[in-house]
């Protein structure tokens, strides 16, 4: 099953050319305190100077040099991405599963809920909650998290319901397996196309949310952020500094996004039939 | 028949077309030769009424040209006449005696009288307006068709700045029936003595329109028509001759001096301060407040904050640029190590690089604010440089941004620690030093005023600055209790920003900033005496000022003034008719091949 998805995938241009973007954009994330010139925190440089050699992409406003704060930037939405995308799908993945298996009561219940929060704006709550408590990244992440759950959550409660009448888990069943052996063996290796698409979803979702919501103002003013960059950058536009400022910082935030579209293109084409392209031909 | 329909839809477009052009034309000829234009980001401020404009600066300008104040100030006089040509203070009574202009009259052209300065008092005293606090006034005495008294219930030091230059005289015979003002709307309601009468004003829009009151007493204003624009852009509207006058960004003064504009710059009466919540260790320390002093480098936030457009800021909170500063206001010269030396004599230990007491690491937070509410973000650098700058001598900071109404809420309520704020007025009347340090009772708590009762030395001199009538005496006061503030240090004043207009000159109008700002202290260059021309020279000079609330970023500087013909109109019309030809041509085209 894995390897078969993996062969697929090695053998999905889109994909692929979405997992080099998001590799090389990891690498560089990673490895920011290495790569980056200078500490990004480290204003004492001069005001608004343009790309040199000293400073990649010139430095903004207060003087931070714009490349070691892109290179921090684009760690800071990672890891937000990451998380959040990691959170929501376990969180999704297990009240979805623990719901089909359970049924009764319980199953009405958090799946009423779900359909509760489908309906709720995300960005207004996060606004909300940025407004009333100390918005600290993990705060956000965890806000984040459990808000967005739900999508994934029905997919798979529905796909669980769907196994559950399966002969091989019927017949497992009946030879005397217990529920925890038939979840970890038959239904979540099952669930893996389902929980790789929702947790590469939820990553652009967070990281888009990251870059919004920092960019209005609702993050640690402290913390390097595109989106904080962008509010930023955006001040000053009239100066004609686009190119060194906003430019490489909406590039980046795009890459980044489109390179986890693509990767999710990718995951449903191969695992949905109806998308394959080799059944179509 | 389709053709016909067609046809007939299409003659009646033109028709339309051709007519909007030569109603457009008619407006453009009917248009008065002098007509200035003013850009503002914001639009509405509110009826241009006392009581219906929005309590903020900008409101307030909306509304003074159409209602005039006993007197006035301009450029470099503190005092002018406007409605009073001439007043005395009667010591022994505790009475201003003002003589009326007897050529004032009201836009309806009823005479103005000292009856209606009278009526004015009363009724503000029953319907609060607020801009001006009348608890000083006992009440008004009309001694006969043209001088008034009024008596005060106590000496008031700031009286001709916060009453007399900023109380909008209203017209009895039309107000004296309004019970409620907040209600009042009807074309009565903006009736004023001022140099121009109310046409329009669309809240929609954010536009404002006034005509030239020819019989006002001090001659008719140079501008016939004003008219207040909104506009996304000022800057860029000036520079496209669509307004004569906008505020301009730092940036572009040289650019804008190039183009043959006027950049003016405002005195700086408007600090950016850090609130200081004195109540809880170890903020309640005046030792530990001053090591935050020494560790706050004020240079720094002007060079990087503001890019070199603004000053230090004076420690004693009136500014370095009024009249009223104390000639030695301690200071609090940049020094970290001896920031450190008076923490680590509270008791305090450095432990890898931060201080620590019982254990305790010494944490501030400081509430800084990037959001507001209303759409307008007010990002700047202030809470990462003095997050850096107190990290530097020890002091481990967290830095928490919130939407502006929520930090003043919790600097009301008394749940911060520090927090960055800021205010105008400080270059006016010394009685900012009073409403900023202490809370009145009975009045509102402001997210600014540092609310710091504690000190009687400090309390004893403020209460000499409000109620000392001797000019002499009142100096001595207001410079005592800015050195003690200073050394107290309830609040710290971190800088001045520089606010930059700039304005077409060939408008025919030199626009400038008022002393002290206009009427309570509005630090915006729209002054009305630049539309009338220079009247009276000014009587008596104090300086004075009251905050005006700018609030940050002072995005309501965004004024700007021209006269501009009309042009666009004659512009787009040939264009206007060559579509609608267009437009005629292709329908027959189109049904010429539907029917082949």
């Amino acid at each position: 099953m894995h390897n078969r998805f993996l062969r697929r995938f090695k053998q999905n241009r889109i994909g692929m050319s979405g997992l080099f973007i998001f590799l090389f954009l990891l690498i560089l994330a990673i490895f920011a305190p290495v790569i980056a010139p200078y500490d990004p925190w480290d204003y004492s440089f001069g005001y608004l100077l343009p790309p040199s050699i000293d400073h990649l992409l010139g430095t903004n406003d207060i003087g931070y040099d714009l490349f070691s704060e892109l290179l921090w930037s684009l760690r800071t939405s990672i890891f937000f991405g990451i998380s959040v995308g990691a959170i929501a799908s376990i969180i999704g993945l297990l009240i979805g599963v623990s719901a089909a298996i359970s049924g009764g009561l319980y199953d009405i219940i958090v799946m009423r809920i779900a359909d509760a929060l489908l309906a709720i704006p995300t960005i207004m709550v996060l606004i909300l909650i940025a407004a009333y408590f100390k918005p600290s990244t993990i705060v956000l992440i965890i806000a984040l998290s459990l808000i967005i759950w739900q999508t994934i959550a029905r997919g798979a409660r529905a796909q669980t319901l769907s196994l559950k009448s399966k002969l091989h888990i019927k017949a497992a069943r009946n030879m005397g397996a217990s529920t925890p052996y038939i979840i970890f063996k038959h239904i979540l290796p099952e669930l893996f196309p389902l929980f790789a698409m929702g947790f590469v979803t939820k990553v652009r979702i967070a990281v888009f949310m990251e870059a919004g919501l920092s960019f209005l103002g609702i993050f640690d003013p402290t913390s390097k952020s595109l989106g904080i960059m962008m509010n930023y950058a955006m001040r000053y536009l009239y100066l004609d500094v686009w190119y060194n400022w906003l430019f490489p910082t909406v590039i980046s935030l795009s890459m980044l996004i489109i390179s986890l579209a693509l990767m999710s293109y990718a995951i449903e084409e191969i695992f949905d039939p109806r998308l394959r392209r080799d059944n179509i031909a | 028949m389709n053709l016909k329909k067609i046809f007939i839809t299409s003659i009646i477009i033109c028709l339309c077309l051709f007519t909007q052009i030569i109603s457009g034309e008619s407006t453009t000829d009917n248009d008065v030769e002098n007509e200035l234009r003013i850009a503002d980001k914001t639009g509405d401020w509110g009826y241009p009424n006392p009581y219906l404009g929005y309590a903020r600066g900008p409101g307030y300008m909306r509304m003074h040209f159409i209602f005039d104040t006993l007197v006035w100030k301009d450029e470099t006089t503190q005092y002018i006449p406007l409605l009073a040509e001439n007043w005395e203070y009667l010591s022994d009574e505790d009475a201003y005696v003002f003589h009326l202009n007897k050529d004032a009259k009201w836009h309806d052209m009823e005479p103005l009288t000292a009856e209606d300065v009278v009526f004015t008092i009363q009724y503000m005293k029953e319907h609060p307006y607020g801009w001006v606090v009348l608890d000083s006034v006992d009440r008004g005495e009309a001694l006969d068709e043209h001088t008034v008294k009024i008596h005060m219930s106590g000496p008031y030091a700031p009286f001709m700045e916060d009453i007399g230059g900023t109380m909008p005289i209203l017209p009895e015979h039309i107000w004296k029936d309004v019970e409620n003002p907040m209600d009042f709307i009807d074309e009565t309601a903006f009736i004023g003595s001022g140099p121009y009468t109310y046409v329009d004003f669309s809240k929609e829009h954010g536009t404002y329109q006034y005509r030239s009151f020819d019989e006002y007493y001090l001659g008719k204003p140079i501008i016939d028509q004003l008219i207040y624009v909104k506009t996304g852009d000022p800057q860029m509207t000036l520079q496209r001759n669509e307004v004569d006058f906008a505020s301009i960004k730092p940036d572009f003064i040289e650019q804008m001096k190039e183009k043959g504009f006027i950049v003016i710059d405002g005195p700086h009466y408007w600090n950016k301060k850090l609130m200081i919540n004195h109540n809880i260790e170890p903020l309640d320390n005046i030792t530990f407040r001053q090591a935050l002093a020494y560790a706050i480098n004020q240079s720094e936030f002007v060079d990087k904050s503001i890019r070199g457009h603004g000053k230090p800021a004076s420690y004693g909170l009136i500014s370095s640029e009024s009249e009223w500063i104390s000639p030695n206001v301690p200071d609090y010269p940049y020094d970290p190590d001896k920031a450190m030396e008076l923490i680590t004599s509270l008791g305090y230990e450095l432990k890898d690089g931060f201080f620590t007491k019982n254990s305790e690491p010494l944490e501030l937070q400081i509430l800084v604010s990037m959001i507001s509410t209303g759409g307008e973000g007010t990002p700047d650098r202030d809470g990462e440089i003095i997050k850096n700058q107190l990290e530097k001598v020890g002091i481990k900071v967290d830095l928490t941004s919130l939407d502006t109404k929520i930090v003043d809420t919790k600097v009301i309520n008394w749940d911060f620690e520090l927090a960055i704020s800021g205010h105008g007025a400080i270059g006016g009347d010394p009685k900012i030093l009073y409403e900023k340090t202490i809370q009145v009772s009975g009045t509102k708590p402001s997210p600014n005023c540092a609310r710091y009762n504690k000190s009687v030395e400090l309390n004893e001199l403020l209460d000499d600055l409000m109620h000392e009538m001797d000019p002499q005496k009142r100096k001595e006061a207001v410079f005592k209790a800015q050195n003690v503030y200073a050394r107290e240090l309830p609040a710290i004043s971190l800088y001045y920003p520089t606010w930059y207009n700039a304005y077409n000159p060939d408008a025919g109008i030199e626009w400038f900033y008022t002393i002290g700002g206009v009427a309570k202290g509005i630090p915006i260059p729209q002054n009305k005496l630049s539309l009338i021309g220079t009247i009276g020279e000014g009587k008596e000079e104090i300086t004075d000022s009251t905050s005006t609330p700018v609030s940050e970023g002072g995005e309501e500087m965004t004024d700007s003034t021209s006269i501009i013909p009309v042009e666009n109109e004659t512009e787009s019309s040939p264009l206007i008719l060559c579509i609608s030809v267009i437009a005629l041509l292709l329908a027959f085209f189109v049904i010429r091949i539907k029917r082949s």
